[in-house]
């Protein structure tokens, strides 16, 4: 016990000399400073290069909303990719077979996109990349294009998700000649607006284009919805 | 905007250079110049203006980087040849060492000892240069295999390979890099420099075909009916105009790359990209075209230089023979010796005769930096067994500078230890840290990438680069 009230009192003893330091004010020991430096200091090496103001100017985000730097906040909402185990299990979740080999299949497309997606490589101590590429574009449209007739068959033209899937059980992505809300929105992750939907079903409609066959259509027509919102996480 | 400039072949780059340089003298930054080419001349002559290299590496892992060492020799190994213990052979067994290795005189001095195939020097026409780079590292592929030829780890810290990659970017190319992997494992590009692409990933020259010719492109019922393109794409674009995001700055770039991707996935290019028929034996040569170490390198190279002539990449990098091989000198070696630098060489003449989109009167072989690095040259002066300990633990970056670096051998490899080199003179130098000679090699070849910008090259490796060890002002 006083063994510790002698440790207390040596503490307070320290803390006061220092105290007693920092307040000194004493005129002889004072370095002059010059107030131009001082003001050319704020923003020091630890900042960096201030290009074109990006570092510092976070303005009113009670009025302009923004709440980081410019540079930060296009990056934030720039569009991210999804990553690839997310879009496997949308995927699966929805019906499609990512495990599928089969040439040509949604699951063996999938399976060939890993490198070009960017997966981790854990043992090349590298991450999944967090922005598309042109080459990881191109596998998205792929990989989409084939779900889609797993969505879509002969059997199927409405696209009614099965009853065994873990997600959208009970919608279809089209009813009789339209694009069905619910069922898009199922897919999508959001409830596509009117203009979509409208494109939607003017695409599985139109006879212009001389794809014959109703059935690629609406294949065609759910891969392209889905693929837009796809590219963005 | 004025672009009534009358300049052609020399006057232009006159112009261009000094533009660049009274920019310098006023204190203007290289954007600055390149906005008064753009003012002046036009967005054709300020892009002449920063000319990127196409960029190709060979990776030599698992012992194969002592392949190398038979197309330019080790200049100790010739000099001090012994037909009984130098890992070289001549033509015919007692023949001189000089009837299968021609010496080259090069402006720079260096030494150059070229593998005689079908009557000419390996590198003849364009000379390339060696460094003695990294330490040995036996029997290691990728990841494992740490780059250690081809990383900057003084004056800088990142791999040499994700720095060019990164400076490639101002191409603009549909695919900015591809890595064809080895057992899953992709070619290691770190430390990666920060905002490099990414690189896309593939399993061998089949699979890098697959990059630019989609699935559905192939099949009719998807996009293989012209019809379905255009429905395809027409509705495409606009359920693209139509998302949430749309019209918004931040996701410009992503809406031009969904656009190009588009243009991509409705076209089977397989046709203009996939080895021809015969081609893998005109490039390689007929004995060893189906030899499994070299069908893969010759097709690579084949599929890559295609890929090059469309702009479909600037960058490709992937690993090759993988085949220790200890007893090389047993039997026939030299139809494989040969064929890799065959095939090297009909790599180079082919992009030899591609004009160059850019630079009108140039070829696409003026501006492609090849590179091969490995883990092991293994031992130059001991023939019997080809054993894996090079003398000082000494490794080799074997660089095609596109005429932006002087030919011929940085340092040496004695009999019983490395002989290093220094950075700013190119001299023989002992004394001088592996690390250093290294990092130097390292901005060697990203000057060469630039196109010969050394403030370009800056960033990466800070060091000024001697004008002994590139050719300075070759922009």
């Amino acid at each position: 016990m006083r063994k510790k009230q002698s440790f207390l009192r040596g503490l307070c003893l320290v803390g006061a000399m220092g105290l007693a330091f920092c307040n000194n004010t004493g005129g002889e020991t004072t370095t002059p400073v010059d107030p131009q430096q001082s003001a050319q200091q704020a923003q020091g090496p630890d900042y960096g290069l201030n290009h074109d103001d990006i570092l510092g100017n976070i303005g009113n985000i009670f009025t302009d909303g923004r709440q980081v730097s410019p540079a930060i906040g296009e990056k934030l909402h720039s569009c991210g990719k999804i990553r690839f185990n997310w879009l496997s299990t949308i995927l699966s979740s929805r019906g499609v077979n990512v495990a599928n080999t089969t040439a040509n299949s949604a699951g063996a497309l999938l399976t060939k996109a890993q490198g070009i997606w960017g997966v981790a490589n854990f043992p090349g101590r590298a991450p999944e990349t967090i922005r598309d590429t042109t080459s990881s574009l191109v596998s998205l449209h792929d990989v989409l294009i084939a779900a889609a007739e797993e969505w879509v068959t002969a059997a199927n033209m409405d696209g009614a998700y099965p009853a065994a899937v873990t997600a959208c059980t009970g919608a279809k992505l089209f009813n009789n000649n339209t694009c069905d809300a619910d069922g898009f929105a199922c897919l999508m992750g959001a409830t596509p607006s009117q203009n979509q939907l409208a494109a939607c079903t003017s695409m599985i409609n139109d006879a212009t284009a001389m794809v014959t066959v109703a059935l690629d259509r609406r294949r065609l027509a759910v891969a392209s919805m889905v693929g837009t919102v796809a590219m963005c996480d | 905007m004025k672009k009534d400039i009358g300049l052609r072949g020399a006057s232009r780059r006159d112009f261009v250079r000094g533009v660049f340089t009274a920019s310098a003298a006023l204190g203007l930054g290289p954007t600055r110049a390149l906005d008064m080419l753009e003012k002046m001349g036009g967005s054709a002559l300020a892009q002449a203006a920063i000319n990127r290299s196409l960029m190709v590496n060979l990776i030599l892992g698992n012992g194969a980087m002592s392949r190398a060492t038979q197309l330019v020799a080790v200049p100790n190994a010739i000099k001090t040849f012994d037909p009984a213990n130098t890992s070289l052979n001549p033509m015919t067994t007692g023949a001189p060492i000089s009837s299968r290795f021609k010496q080259l005189t090069l402006p720079s001095g260096n030494p150059y000892y070229g593998r005689i195939i079908d009557g000419k020097a390996f590198g003849e026409k364009k000379p390339w240069t060696v460094f003695v780079s990294g330490q040995s590292q036996a029997h290691s592929n990728f990841p494992a295999f740490n780059g250690n030829c081809t990383t900057v780890t003084m004056n800088g810290n990142v791999s040499m390979l994700s720095a060019a990659a990164q400076l490639q970017t101002s191409l603009h190319s549909l695919v900015p890099a591809i890595g064809i992997q080895r057992g899953g494992m992709s070619p290691n590009y770190n430390p990666a420099s920060p905002g490099s692409p990414a690189l896309s990933a593939v399993t061998d020259q089949n699979a890098m075909v697959g990059l630019f010719a989609s699935a559905a492109s192939q099949l009719m019922n998807r996009l293989g009916d012209p019809a379905h393109q255009n429905l395809y794409s027409q509705y495409y674009t606009a359920l693209l105009g139509l998302t949430r995001w749309a019209g918004r700055p931040t996701y410009s770039t992503s809406a031009k790359d969904a656009q190009t991707a588009l243009s991509l996935v409705v076209q089977n290019l397989g046709t203009q990209l996939r080895v021809q028929p015969g081609q893998a034996a005109t490039w390689a040569g007929p004995l060893v075209a189906t030899d499994n170490r070299m069908q893969p390198v010759v097709e690579t190279l084949i599929v890559t230089a295609n890929a090059f002539k469309l702009g479909l990449t600037p960058h490709v990098t992937f690993g090759g023979f993988f085949d220790d091989p200890h007893g090389a000198f047993a039997g026939q070696p030299d139809d494989l010796f040969d064929g890799l630098g065959r095939s090297l060489e009909s790599f180079q003449a082919f992009l030899d005769t591609v004009p160059d989109p850019v630079v009108a009167g140039k070829f696409l072989g003026d501006r492609l930096v090849m590179t091969m690095s490995g883990d092991t040259i293994k031992n130059p002066h001991q023939r019997s067994g080809w054993p894996d300990g090079a003398p000082g633990g000494a490794n080799l970056l074997y660089v095609q500078g596109a005429g932006k670096l002087p030919g011929g051998f940085f340092g040496d490899i004695m009999q019983n230890a490395r002989m290093n080199w220094d950075p700013v003179t190119g001299a023989l130098n002992a004394a001088i840290p592996t690390a250093a000679c290294t990092s130097a090699a390292c901005g060697s070849v990203l000057y060469a990438v630039t196109g010969g910008s050394t403030d370009d090259v800056r960033q990466y490796y800070s060091a000024p680069l001697g004008n002994t060890i590139i050719k300075p002002g070759t922009t």
